[in-house]
Formats: structure tokens, C-alpha cells, sequence
């Protein structure tokens, strides 16, 4: 199975900086994200993964807890790169914020840099416009702009033939000027021309990631991504949505086998299930409760104040999964708390825990073998390709994950011992896309 | 008149293959562009060495003959290369072109304040507005004097952005479950002509407060940024009273700004060729010049001086006429703040015609001695020390025969002189610069996050 470990300073629950191991004093420095990239190297991991939000998180206190994504994606992924040799980065990055002709430019270094390692979940942001004096597009525009913006990136990445740079001293040529293609992109919504002043990078295109679960960020996955995170919680779930975004990759002429479907999940193992339930406790002993209510309220989109957190939900105060605003901010995970809340009837408290704690993701505490199990059952059962494992703290999150999980599925042959490949597309097992035939030049357009 | 003593800053421009046709050296490096082996091999010899800093342009134009005919300059993009080299020096400061054109503020920001963290404070920004490039963008560029007032704004923008942490708002208190206080963060509201901004990082207040600001245009609008705002200037310098009145010009510029002019460190570039002995060196630049293609020579020639310069003896300086005087030149074209420089090679030094290709193909009117390094340490040295210069930006003509005479021959000479340093003391780009640390500005109203 194809498996990424999620890159956080201080583990993916929300409240486990306050643990007096955690590493919350570096947050920001060199060590931390070089030392977490060479672990999850030597276990053999495909890639780390790097989200990116600009607010400050649903219901927080500003400052009550360290910010989630402070780091910046492409400094950091190149501070890693610099440290390690064949894990994959993947960096989220937004087309709301950045031009893409700075895009291109930041992947195709970050891909020479890493000798063909870089990856890039396409985002269009929902909130943080006010730091660039920007109204955000409409909503319903989103995807039709990320697929232009799309188009843009490509066409500057496929502007130099991969046979362009000849070296030739003798004759005094770098590269051939009729290899070199200048773009002319002059779109809807972005305009861009010329090309970049670097040649085509290793992987030819970064692999291109995304993760919105909303009917028309399914469409655009299906159309264009190479992994597909997602959250998903209920196997029945996930396999729905791991055959419809096959089916519909299918219908628009691509290899189903090229698209690597990905859900989250946060493991909290140890060697007994007594073990890991234990540290569970433990951990949800950091939860301030009025800010895990807060952020809940915010995940289910319901006033909670009032409720006993030691009983489930009454179900007639949430709305329906097909009715609610899955557009809204973490509104895609929307179906997951529902089905925590209506179909597994879960206390208050027991889900403020999983949210702090996984984020509407899948959670997964118990033995070692019991948790590879559920994976096993998924990835046999076709719902999913592969996990995102986001660990649940540092340190002891990452080593449980890293000494006792990866180890284990492993040993049921389900992960690698060593890379074989050079770049992330061969650890994820996905084709380099060449530089296209030439027959005349005309330029890109939208 | 008294002179300095003490150590100069010294900066190296990273140039990975060399300037001009060096490249078709047969030691060249071509084959390894872009990949972060060569780069960082040239910044650990650089920190070897003890230099201050590496310094890394960036411009998104051609420059000259066909496209692609040359392995361009500064292909390299700076945050991605300075993030990689962060993670393998430890000492060195990492210096970054950014351009206020084509990249919005707070992005530009968030990269410096990132680097800043990831190598524990060694970063500087070298402002720059472009000349050329908005193509890629789909847009048209300013002209100069009002790029320069989008500059200041923008660097106020980053710097309110920096600013916006105060030094003590991270407290760590796991006990009370508070990262942070709320009333040491403000987010800021700012509204300019050209920029509108709401908000803050999502990292706290970095190891130097504010990356080392660098600036390196010398038009008139240029100077007077660089007066309010550089802490490091570079600039293009070829006759010593011509510097000395620049830097002493500066100086009382930035005074009358309210700064201490110690503050601000002018660096002139110098494009040395040296040698065990002075017959080496001059073998060498011969080898350089003969790299050069005459007729792709004589283009960028004529471009860079602006003037026909078609059926001229090789051999002979260039008769004055051809040439108009600075004050009629066109500062918008490329290089053109440094046209003064050509003039003065043809009009005064007499320099030939294939001299000059030589020069504009590879020192856009740079410092170029050509020595033993004993002869260029005496220039370098005389500079510092009569108050032309505070320091150095030296780039290697060639890599890897120059950069290792510069990084061999050249900077223990300095050494053994006493006016280069032999170990870092601080641990900080501000440290080796010799600069203080800005810190939270003062607040008199509490506009707060909370």
C-alpha cells in the first residue's frame, strides 16, 4: 500500500503540544522537520506531507495553542530534501495566493533540488484573503480557476522539450533555443507567457495531489489528481468514494491505477490494546474541554452548549449530510461527525477527543495487529489505495507509528523494505509524464 | 587621514557556472544544474572561508543572444535553494533576491521569516523591483520612481508583518494550556496606495526580528530607499573617490532618515581574476576572454553601452562618440544605473573593443582587477580602510578556478592581514554584519488578536 506520514511540528492532535514531552519550543527551527523526515525515510514511507492553512483554527482562542501549519510548506520541504535522499515532499499550496508562475517555479526547484521528489496537494483557499487585500472568488468559480490555473502550471512545465539542455561547450550551447517552447496563456482568470529558466525537472510535472471531497472537487481529482487525500471514517463510505472517483477517472479517459486514493487516519498503537487505550487516556487528560466544545460546535455545525458531554447527541439537532453546507470550512468532513454522532452514537466527550485528536479523520487506537488489521481490511476492500498516517504526537506518536506500525505491516508484506526508484513518482508507483510531441508550435491557451 | 582597522564584510555571489562563457570552461559544472549539490559545495567552501554571507540573485529576463544559448544566470529560484542550504551550513548568512513585483507581500515575508527559523537567523532580503520579467505575470511593470514608492510600501507591509509578534508572545505554558498571549499578538491593518494587508504570520517573531534587508540600485530613487531602508548596500563601483562619495553620500542620507549610519554597510562588487602571481592571473583572464564568441560578445556590447559598434578594429579602444554621455542614457535599459561604469572604460580607461566585450559580457561594470593576491588584497584593503567601502560582494569569474583562487589565495591573504576573519563569533547574519537586532517595536495602543 502506498503510505505518507503527515508532517506536524507537534503530532496531529490539536491539544499534544501540552504534553510534557512534546517539542513545542522548536517548532519553527531546522531540527524538528529534518529529524521527523528522516524517520518517516528510514521506515521507508513514500513521502511527508505538508498542509497549509492561513486562519487561525474554528473556535480556538488565538494563541491557546500553537498554530498548525506556522511553518512555511516550500522552505521546509527544501530543508528536508537537503537531509534526506528518497522520501517524497509533498507541500500543499494554494492558487488563491500564489501567481502561477510562482507556483511552477517553486515545484520545479524543490524538484531539482530533491532529485525528483516533489509533490503538490492543489488547494483554493477558503479563508486568509484579508492578507492579500483580496476578495475571494465565488465559491461556484473554485474549481473552474483550478483547473485553468492547472492548465497554466503544465503548460509552463512542459515549455522545455526534456531534451532541450545539450551542454555543449564546444559549440557554445547550453540548450537548444527550438527545444525551448514559450508559452502564451492568456485565460479567464490568469495570464502568463514565456517559460521558466529552468529545464524540465526530473519528474517532468511535480505529482499533482488534492483533496476536496465537495462534488466538484471530486471532479477535478478525477480529472486530474495522482493522490487523493481524504477523510473518511466509515468503510462503507470509503469505499463509495474510492469507486466513484475511479469510475469517473475512467470516464474521463484516464488509468484508474494512476490515481492513489489516500484517507487519513491517526493510529494511537501499542504492543497490547490495554496499552494503547491507556495513552488514549492520557492524551485526552490535555483537552481543554470548553475549547474541544467550542471546535466540535464548529465541526458539526450545532450548538452544543447545555448538552451532558457524557451522552451522545440528541440526532434532530444535526442536519443531514446531503442537506449541510459541505462548502463551509471543513464542511467535507462534515458526513464523517454526522455518521460519529447519528450512526455510531458517540458521547460529546468521546468525540471531542477523536476531533482533537484526528480531526474528523479516521482514528484508530488498539494493538499493533488490530490496527494493521482495519488497514488491511481497507486496503484489501477496496477503500483505498494507501493511508495518509498522521501521527498523533511527538515524539510518541511517531515512534509508535514508525517502531511498531510500519514494522508491522510490513511483515504482512504490505509495506516496503527498501526504495527501489529515485523519485515519488516511482515510490508511488505513477508514470512521468514526457514532454508532449511537437508537430507545430502553437501557443497554450485556456 | 586616519584609517579603518578591523575586519570587512565580505560577501560572495553565487554564481554556480561562472559569469559569461566561463562555462565552457572544461571544469564547468553545467551538467549538475539545478540540483543542490553545486550550490552547496560553493556555500560550504564560502563558509569555510568565514564569509558573511552567499548571495543569490534572481531576475526572470534573458539576458542576451539567443534564448537558452547560455545556462542562465539565475536560474536558481532563492527560497527553495536557501531553505536546502539552511539545513547544511551552520554559520554562513543566506542572502535572497525577492523582487517587490511579482510575489505578494505577505508571501515574500513568510518565506524570510520561514528561513529565518530554519537557519536559526542567517537570513538577509535583497530588495530589487525588476526591470523586466512582467510577462510571466500578464502584467505591465512600473516605471522606476514609482516602483521604488510600491517598494516602500511593501517593505513596510513585511515589516509590520514581522513585527506583529511581539519578542515575548510565545510563552509554552502547557500547564495552562496557553502558547501564546493573545495580547502580544497584533494582527496588523494596513492601508497603502498600492497594498492592502489585515492580519499576521502564523509563526512567531523570528531569531533576527526581520531578515537583514540588502538593496542594490543606484538610480536616484534607489539611493533614497537604500537610505531609509538598506542595511547592506551593493552597489557597482569602479574608481575609489567615485565610491568613497557614494558611500560618504549615503551615510549622511541615512543620518538625515534619523539612522546611525553605521548601520548601513556599503559592499561594492568586485569580479577579481586572481593568481598565484600576476602572469597567472593574466593567463587566466586570457583563457576567459577566449570563451567568449566575438560576434555574441559584440552584441551584448552594444546593448549594455547602448551604441553601434559595428565595423571597429578588435584591437582598438572605442572612439568616445559612439557612446552618449551618461546623464543622456536610458536607465530603464538592462543594467543601465550602471552605464556610468561602461562610459568610463571607454571614454577614460581607453579600454579596446575586445576588452570591453570582455567586460560587459561578464562584470556589468564591476571592480575587475586582475592580480596576485597581494595586488588585489591592496586594493581591497585600501578601499576599506580610506572609507571607500565597508566590505566586499566578490564574484568568482570562473567556477571552479576562480571561486577556489578567491576562497584559496585571496581570503587568507585578507586573513593573514588582519582584515578578514578567521573563525565566526556570532551565530547570526546580524552578528557577522555587525548590525543590531530591531527589536518589537513599542506599543501605545493595544490593538490585540484577542
Amino acid at each position: 500500500m502506498n503510505l505518507v506520514m503527515f508532517y506536524s511540528p507537534n503530532g496531529r492532535m490539536r491539544s499534544g503540544w501540552r504534553s510534557p514531552t512534546s517539542p513545542v519550543e522548536e517548532l519553527w527551527g531546522p531540527d524538528l522537520p529534518i529529524r521527523l523526515a528522516q524517520r518517516a525515510e528510514a521506515a521507508k514511507f513514500d513521502a511527508v506531507f505538508l498542509a497549509d492553512v492561513l486562519y487561525f483554527q474554528m473556535g480556538g482562542k488565538i494563541g491557546a495553542q500553537p498554530f498548525s501549519t506556522g511553518y512555511e510548506p516550500f522552505t521546509t520541504m527544501s530543508a528536508m530534501a537537503a537531509q534526506t535522499r528518497h522520501i517524497g515532499l509533498i507541500g500543499t499550496a494554494s492558487t488563491t495566493f500564489i501567481h502561477p508562475f510562482n507556483m511552477a517555479r517553486y515545484l520545479t526547484s524543490l524538484d531539482w533540488l530533491s532529485g525528483g521528489r516533489a509533490g503538490w496537494n492543489i488547494v483554493t483557499s477558503q479563508a486568509g484573503e484579508e492578507h492579500y487585500g483580496m476578495q475571494l472568488p465565488p465559491n461556484d468559480e473554485r474549481y473552474v480557476r483550478a483547473e485553468e490555473y492547472l492548465t497554466a502550471a503544465k503548460a509552463l512545465w512542459d515549455a522545455w522539450d526534456d531534451d532541450a539542455v545539450v551542454n555543449d561547450r564546444a559549440n557554445a550551447t547550453w540548450a537548444r533555443a527550438e527545444s525551448i517552447h514559450p508559452v502564451e496563456f492568456d485565460g479567464r482568470f490568469y495570464r502568463t507567457a514565456g517559460q521558466l529558466f529552468m529545464h524540465r525537472s526530473p519528474q517532468g510535472w511535480p505529482v499533482i495531489v488534492q483533496a476536496g471531497q465537495s462534488p466538484a472537487g471530486m471532479d477535478f481529482a478525477a480529472r486530474n489528481a495522482e493522490v487523493v487525500f481524504t477523510a473518511q471514517t466509515d468503510l462503507d463510505v470509503a469505499q463509495g468514494f474510492y469507486r466513484e472517483i475511479k469510475d469517473r477517472a475512467a470516464a474521463a479517459g484516464r488509468d484508474p491505477g494512476g490515481i492513489r486514493i489516500m484517507p487519513g487516519i491517526t493510529p494511537i498503537v501499542a504492543e497490547t490494546a490495554d496499552g494503547a487505550r491507556a495513552f488514549e487516556a492520557e492524551l485526552d487528560q490535555l483537552i481543554d474541554l470548553e475549547i474541544g466544545l467550542a471546535e466540535l460546535e464548529g465541526a458539526l455545525q450545532a450548538d452544543l452548549s447545555g448538552l451532558d458531554p457524557d451522552s451522545p447527541i440528541p440526532p434532530g439537532l444535526l442536519v443531514d449530510p446531503d442537506a449541510a453546507e459541505t462548502d463551509a470550512l471543513g464542511g467535507s468532513r462534515y458526513r464523517n461527525f454526522y455518521n460519529m454522532a447519528v450512526r455510531h452514537q458517540l458521547t460529546i466527550r468521546r468525540m471531542i477527543g477523536l476531533n482533537d485528536r484526528a480531526l474528523g479523520h479516521s482514528s484508530a487506537t488498539g494493538a499493533v495487529h488490530e490496527v494493521a488489521d482495519q488497514m488491511q481490511e481497507w486496503f484489501e476492500g477496496q477503500a483505498c489505495d494507501g493511508f495518509a498516517i498522521t501521527p498523533v504526537t511527538v515524539p510518541e506518536g511517531v515512534d509508535s507509528v514508525c517502531d511498531l506500525l510500519i514494522p508491522e505491516l510490513r511483515r504482512r508484506g504490505l509495506a516496503r523494505s527498501e526504495y527501489q526508484g529515485a523519485t515519488l513518482r516511482d515510490n508511488l508507483g505513477l508514470r512521468r509524464p514526457a514532454s508532449p510531441p511537437r508537430i507545430a508550435t502553437p501557443p497554450v491557451s485556456a | 587621514m586616519e584609517r579603518r582597522r578591523g575586519v570587512m564584510n565580505l560577501v560572495m555571489f553565487l554564481q554556480m557556472t561562472g559569469r559569461g562563457w566561463a562555462w565552457r570552461s572544461p571544469r564547468s559544472r553545467i551538467e549538475e544544474l539545478w540540483g543542490l549539490d553545486l550550490p552547496l559545495s560553493l556555500a560550504l567552501q564560502a563558509e569555510r572561508a568565514r564569509f558573511d554571507a552567499v548571495f543569490l540573485g534572481s531576475w526572470l529576463s534573458w539576458e542576451g543572444g539567443a534564448i537558452g544559448q547560455q545556462p542562465f544566470t539565475a536560474g536558481y529560484e532563492p527560497f527553495t535553494l536557501l531553505g536546502a542550504l539552511a539545513a547544511r551550513t551552520k554559520h554562513i548568512g543566506l542572502v535572497a533576491t525577492a523582487s517587490t513585483s511579482f510575489e505578494y507581500p505577505y508571501n515574500v515575508a513568510r518565506f524570510l521569516s520561514g528561513l529565518d527559523w530554519l537557519s536559526r537567523g542567517r537570513i538577509g532580503w535583497n530588495v530589487v523591483t525588476s526591470t523586466g520579467g512582467g510577462e510571466h505575470y500578464g502584467i505591465e511593470l512600473p516605471r522606476n520612481e514609482e516602483r521604488y514608492t510600491r517598494a516602500q510600501e511593501y517593505l513596510d507591509v513585511a515589516c509590520a508583518l514581522w513585527d506583529a509578534w511581539d519578542d515575548d508572545a510565545v510563552v509554552n505554558d502547557r500547564e495552562q494550556g496557553v502558547w501564546a498571549r493573545a495580547d502580544r499578538i497584533h494582527p496588523i491593518d494596513y492601508k497603502g496606495e498600492y497594498y492592502r494587508v489585515q492580519g499576521q504570520l502564523f509563526m512567531h517573531r523570528s531569531p533576527q526580528g526581520r531578515p537583514v534587508i540588502v538593496q542594490a540600485g543606484q538610480s536616484p530613487a534607489g539611493m533614497d530607499f537604500a537610505s531609509r531602508n538598506a542595511e547592506v548596500v551593493f552597489t557597482a563601483q569602479s574608481d575609489i573617490e567615485a565610491a568613497k562619495a557614494f558611500r560618504l553620500e549615503l551615510r549622511e542620507r541615512a543620518a538625515s532618515a534619523g539612522r546611525d549610519p553605521d548601520s548601513l554597510k556599503v559592499l561594492p562588487g568586485l569580479l577579481p581574476t586572481v593568481g598565484r602571481t600576476a602572469e597567472e592571473a593574466r593567463e587566466f583572464e586570457h583563457q576567459l576572454n577566449l570563451w567568449t564568441p566575438f560576434e555574441v560578445g559584440l552584441a551584448r556590447a552594444e546593448e549594455t553601452l547602448q551604441a553601434d559598434l559595428s565595423g571597429l578594429d578588435p584591437d582598438q579602444p572605442i572612439p568616445a562618440e559612439r557612446l552618449v554621455p551618461p546623464e543622456a542614457a536610458n536607465i530603464e535599459a538592462s543594467f543601465g544605473s550602471r552605464y556610468r561604469n561602461f562610459y568610463d572604460m571607454v571614454v577614460h580607461q581607453k579600454m579596446s573593443l575586445r576588452d570591453v566585450i570582455a567586460r560587459t559580457d561578464r562584470n556589468i561594470g564591476h571592480n575587475a582587477p586582475v592580480g596576485s593576491a597581494g595586488d588585489i588584497a591592496d586594493i581591497m584593503q585600501e578601499w576599506y580602510e580610506t572609507g571607500a567601502c565597508d566590505g566586499w560582494a566578490i564574484t568568482a569569474t570562473a567556477v571552479p578556478e576562480a571561486y577556489d583562487a578567491v576562497c584559496d589565495l585571496l581570503i587568507p591573504e585578507l586573513q593573514r592581514r588582519g582584515v578578514a576573519r578567521r573563525e565566526y563569533e556570532g551565530s547570526t547574519l546580524r552578528d557577522h554584519l555587525g548590525l543590531a537586532r530591531p527589536g518589537s517595536p513599542a506599543r501605545t495602543t493595544a490593538a490585540t488578536a484577542s
